[in-house]
Parts: structure tokens; C-alpha cells; sequence
């Protein structure tokens, strides 16, 4: 399969100074810091003109050096740690500073700088005074370009989970398999088909809520009864299920986030029965067990030595363990974003099994 | 017998899909047409292929997302029939794979079907010259779960998994089972691409299956792979051990 998606742009967080906006913003922000350097320091407004104009060609002279570098360096800190890349940014200021710093000393000292400057102070003490203004400028700058790719990276993040959840509530696979099979019964059994539509739309109705409050253990299992009715019409006698709820019977008001076992069961029959050409089963077992309750759902897992098979939907390779991942991965979030540490989502595969088990807080 | 319904003018069709309401609603929408007639349904596409051995029909109207072997990979097996049946595909939904191709490269039918849909469909393979071979990028996208070889003047599905290793001669192919041995028609780097990451190159004209390998026996002249539930050994070519070792992670 060819990826169509766009090259994912460079994970550092130094820009591209190389762009026409970078280097414009390089020139304002130099010549503001000439202003305040020369609003600071000069003795009256004819002086200070003079001392404006001198101050700025240093400073654009060292942005623009800088911005050139970095630009030119910047493929290179790609590949680098953080850490180092952050040294290395942080290096260049200073040394365009050093380099510059010591040629306008040499050049004034040559008579070969033109106009009133002349160099009052020691070279030691200018690179001092100018060094440590660089790194001072520099490491805020740095620090200010850091914090700005973090929170990009997290807004991608927080995007693309969204996306996730989404894409996890409406498998179309399953709507569209659904609608086919209830067509295949309007004419011929209506009153079938009309159960199985109601239990389409609550199915859907639960799957579209935006809420995520709790429900209860008993009506959360209905549910799932309610799909796997629907999954029993389309697949027959090819789903079998067996529930183990007995445990669990006096405590249907336990608290349990929405849409945490449907999709594991969805998971359970898109991977665990459709591929098996004979009968299958799943099970759906409850334990008590100190201060939390578990759930285990366990289902085949079939076509386990067939490496390199890809599935069509999924585009991921066939093993029916990585497929499986986008669910319960979203499933493990939600738990965590509930519960904290306090609930476990745990995947287990012996021989031909799969199974998964969540332990809720009572 | 009624000469009116003779055979020849009715075109045959096969329904092929791994759930029996998906089969049930085409041979509704199929029973209000005397010019088609629904002559088999199958589960699945070993059966499938059995019965189009069988009953020879005209169309095909095929599920791709079947247990065992899909849709996909029927359609591959077929096309080495002499008298291979028009393949029409249904889908539910997930197979973006047939998406990219014009709907008269390959016939496709989404899920819920709609009658005038499915007519026009029939319509359109019934013309043979609008109805042209399945491109291979829509049947070679999985590596296949079946070898179809010929023996003995018949023709017949090996399975992949019962495999052991691949052996290239001048012009053919031998696949090794545990017991068995049978040519195909192949380049070994064709199968070599097909089945990658399942398959290791032992020497220049063999690839093995990773799976069916208990390990890498020495001789005096050599060195050997020996299998899990078979007495065979391949010869493994002194450049390659050291890769096949890694590749084994012994």
C-alpha cells in the first residue's frame, strides 16, 4: 500500500529560519532590541540617533547571522537529542556574537570603521557585556520556541485522539452489515427486522453520546446484548456466546464508564469470529475480587500463522493482535481518564485464545 | 422439463458470502428476473471454488471479506479457469482497495445492494467486452492462503500453511509440503515479494517458510534447515547462514 498522507513535519522545535516570515521577524525583533539597548543607555536624542544606527548594524548583523546558521544546521539538530540540538541552538548566538564582536574591535582599531564609534570600552569587556546579552536573549527566545512546539505536538495529539474516539464509536463495517442484514428480513420476517433496527438506533444512540458518565454495570451489559442480538442475525450459528455473569448478578448498580465493553466485544467478533470458517465462541465472564470487579471477555484467535497477511480494513498487517490495538487502546484511555490507576485493562493470548480483562473499582 | 426455461438463454449466477441474510437478499432481488437464474450459494471460497468447478456458472457475485480465503483471492484462482465465470464484488464497506479502480475495471457492489444497481451490474458483465480480466492489483493485494497447481490434468488448491520451503529449477517452481511435491508456474522472487516477512532466503533458488523451520543442522559439507513434522532438509549456502541464524534469532 502506498501512504498518501503528507510527510509529517520535523519534530523540532527550532523553526525553519530559512522562511521569508523568519527572516522578517528576525530583522523587527533585532531592531527592537537595538531601540531598547540604545533607549537605555544613549545620553540625549542627537547621541542617540548616532548610537542607533551603530547599535542596529551590530544586532542585525548577529540576528541575521544567527537565523543563517541555525536555518543552515537545522537538518543536522534534527537528528540530534534534544538536549544537544538545545546546546547547539544556544551556541550559535553566542559564537556569531564572539566572532563579531572581535572583528568590529578590529576594525576600529584599524581606523576602518566609519562615523563617531570608536571603541570606548576594553575588548574583554564588550565581549562580556555582548556574550552575556546573547545568552540571555538567546536562552528566552529558545525556551519561548520550546514551550510553543510542546503545545503544537499536544493540540496534534489531543486532534488525532479525538479522531481515534470517533472512528472507535461508528465502525462502519459493522452499520453497513447490520443495515444489509435487516433488509434481508423486512419482507420476509418484519417483526425481527423491526427488533433489530430498535436495537440499531439504541446501539447508536449510546455509541453517538458525547457523555461520559458512568452507567450501570446492568445496563451496560444489556447493551452489549442488545449488539450481540444484532451480530446472532448476521453471522448465526457461526457466533456462539456464553455469558458467565453469575457472580457479578447482585450487582447490577456497579459503576462502569459508557462504551467500554461493546467495542471489546465488537473487537471479540471482528477478529475472533468473522476469520473462523467453523463455529466460535465468547465469553463473557464476571469475578468479584477485593475492593474491584473483572470482566473477561475471551474470544479465538484465529489464522495465527499466517505472517504477512494483511487485513483490507485496516491496512494493518493480518495479525489479529495489532488490530485489535486501535480498540482497546481507546478503551485503556477512557479507563484511565476515569479511574486513574485504580482500573487494569489486561490482554492476555494463550495458544488459540485472546482474551482481555478489565478490573473496574467497586 | 419445459422448453421455454432452457439454460441457454438465462445467464447462471453463483452467490458466494460468509453470511447467509447478505445471500438470502440477493436471491430476493435476483428472483423477480426470469434472465437470471441463481444456481448455487457458498459460505465461503474454498467452496466456492468447488462449486464453480462444478456448476460452471456465468457470474459470480462475490462477497470479499470471507473466513478462510477471501474474495480476492477466489478471484485470483479463478482466472486460470478456461471458462472463468464474470466476477462481480460485493462489499460491505471496508475494501478501499477496489475504490481506486473505474467501477468497469472491476465490477463492485456496496452493501445494502439496490436492486437497479445490481441489474446494472449484470447488465454490464454480461458484455464481454466491457467486462474485462480482474488487474492484478486488485487480486494480488494479500499474499494468498492457497497454491492452485495442476496434476495428474486436474487442477487443485495447496494450502500455504501446509508449506515447507519454495525450490526454484530453470523455469519452475517446486513447492515442498511434508509429504508432497508440486511445480507451479512462478518466479521465486515474484513469491519472494508475495509472502515477505513469512518467507527466508536460504540460498540463491530457495526460500523457506520461518514458521516450518525447527532449525540449522552442520554436516561435514554444510549446512542444512531441518523442519518441524518432516524428515526434509534444505541446503543453506555458507553466505547465507549467518543472515538465516539472525533471522531466526538462533
Amino acid at each position: 500500500m502506498i501512504d498518501r498522507r503528507p510527510a509529517p513535519p520535523l519534530d523540532i522545535f527550532v523553526p525553519d529560519f530559512c522562511q521569508p516570515r523568519a527572516v522578517a521577524i528576525i530583522i523587527i525583533g533585532a531592531e527592537l532590541l537595538a531601540f531598547t539597548l540604545v533607549l537605555t543607555t544613549a545620553d540625549s536624542w542627537s547621541m542617540g540617533v548616532n548610537q542607533l544606527a551603530i547599535t542596529s548594524l551590530y544586532v542585525q548583523w548577529a540576528a541575521l547571522l544567527s537565523g543563517g546558521l541555525l536555518c543552515i544546521s537545522r537538518r543536522a539538530l534534527v537528528r540530534m537529542p534534544t538536549a544537544l540540538s538545545a546546546a547547539v541552538a544556544f551556541a550559535i548566538p553566542l559564537l556569531v556574537n564572539l566572532v563579531l564582536t572581535v572583528t568590529a574591535h578590529a576594525l576600529a582599531t584599524r581606523g576602518l570603521m566609519f562615523g563617531t564609534w570608536s571603541a570606548p570600552r576594553s575588548l574583554g569587556e564588550d565581549l562580556t557585556r555582548n556574550l552575556i546579552v546573547a545568552a540571555i536573549i538567546g536562552g528566552v527566545v529558545l525556551r519561548y520556541l520550546y514551550i510553543r512546539h510542546e503545545a503544537e505536538k499536544n493540540l496534534a495529539a489531543q486532534h488525532q485522539a479525538n479522531i481515534d474516539a470517533l472512528q472507535a464509536r461508528i465502525r462502519p463495517h459493522f452499520l453497513f452489515n447490520s443495515l444489509n442484514t435487516i433488509i434481508s428480513l423486512v419482507r420476509e420476517q418484519p417483526d425481527v427486522a423491526e427488533n433489530a433496527l430498535q436495537d440499531l438506533a439504541e446501539l447508536f444512540r449510546h455509541n453517538l453520546r458525547q457523555s461520559e458518565q458512568m452507567t450501570r454495570l446492568g445496563d451496560d451489559i444489556l447493551l452489549c446484548k442488545q449488539y450481540l442480538a444484532l451480530e446472532q442475525l448476521r453471522l448465526g450459528e457461526r457466533l456462539q456466546v456464553h455469558w458467565r455473569l453469575q457472580e457479578l448478578e447482585s450487582n447490577q448498580n456497579l459503576p462502569i464508564p459508557p462504551l467500554v465493553l461493546q467495542p471489546l466485544l465488537e473487537n471479540a467478533v471482528y477478529h475472533g469470529i468473522e476469520p473462523l470458517s467453523t463455529p466460535g465462541t465468547i465469553t463473557v465472564s464476571g469475578q468479584l475480587i477485593d475492593n474491584c470487579y473483572r470482566i473477561l471477555i475471551t474470544n479465538p484467535l484465529p489464522v495465527t500463522g499466517r505472517v504477512g497477511r494483511t487485513d483490507l480494513s485496516t491496512n494493518q498487517t493480518g495479525n489479529p493482535a495489532s488490530g485489535h490495538q486501535i480498540a482497546v487502546d481507546n478503551v485503556r484511555q477512557r479507563l484511565f481518564a476515569h479511574f486513574g490507576e485504580q482500573a487494569a485493562l489486561q490482554i492476555n493470548v494463550v495458544a488459540d485464545l485472546y482474551s482481555v480483562s478489565i478490573d473496574l473499582p467497586r | 422439463m419445459s422448453p421455454s426455461t432452457s439454460r441457454a438463454d438465462r445467464l447462471t449466477l453463483l452467490i458466494v458470502d460468509d453470511e447467509a441474510p447478505a445471500r438470502r437478499r440477493l436471491r430476493q432481488l435476483l428472483s423477480g428476473y426470469e434472465d437470471y437464474e441463481c444456481i448455487g450459494e457458498a459460505a465461503d471460497g474454498l467452496d466456492a471454488i468447488k462449486q464453480v468447478d462444478e456448476l460452471t456458472p456465468d457470474i459470480l457475485l462475490l462477497d470479499i471479506r470471507m473466513p478462510g480465503m477471501d474474495g480476492l483471492e477466489v478471484a485470483r484462482h479463478l482466472q486460470h479457469l478456461e471458462r472463468s465465470p464474470a466476477v462481480i464484488f460485493t462489499t460491505a464497506f471496508d475494501e478501499f482497495a477496489l475504490q481506486a479502480f473505474d467501477a468497469n475495471a472491476v465490477h463492485y457492489l456496496v452493501k445494502p445492494i439496490r436492486e437497479q444497481r445490481l441489474l446494472e451490474a449484470l447488465q454490464r458483465v454480461a458484455q464481454p467486452e466491457t467486462s474485462p480480466a480482474i488487474p492484478a492489483q486488485v487480486t494480488h493485494t494479500n499474499p494468498r492462503s492457497h497454491f492452485s497447481v495442476t496434476r495428474q490434468g486436474g487442477r487443485y488448491l495447496v494450502e500455504v500453511d501446509e508449506l515447507l520451503y519454495l525450490q526454484a529449477d530453470q523455469k519452475y517452481v517446486t513447492l515442498h509440503g511434508a509429504d508432497n511435491e508440486w511445480l507451479i508456474d512462478e518466479s521465486l522472487v515474484q513469491l519472494e515479494q508475495e509472502f515477505a516477512g513469512a518467507l527466508i532466503r536460504v540460498h540463491r533458488n530457495a526460500l523457506a517458510w520461518r514458521r516450518s523451520i525447527a532449525g540449522v543442522g552442520k554436516h561435514p559439507n554444510g549446512f542444512s534447515l531441518l523442519f518441524r513434522n518432516s524428515e526434509k532438509q534444505l541446503p543453506v549456502s555458507r553466505r547465507r547462514i549467518a543472515a538465516v541464524r539472525k533471522a531466526l534469532q538462533i
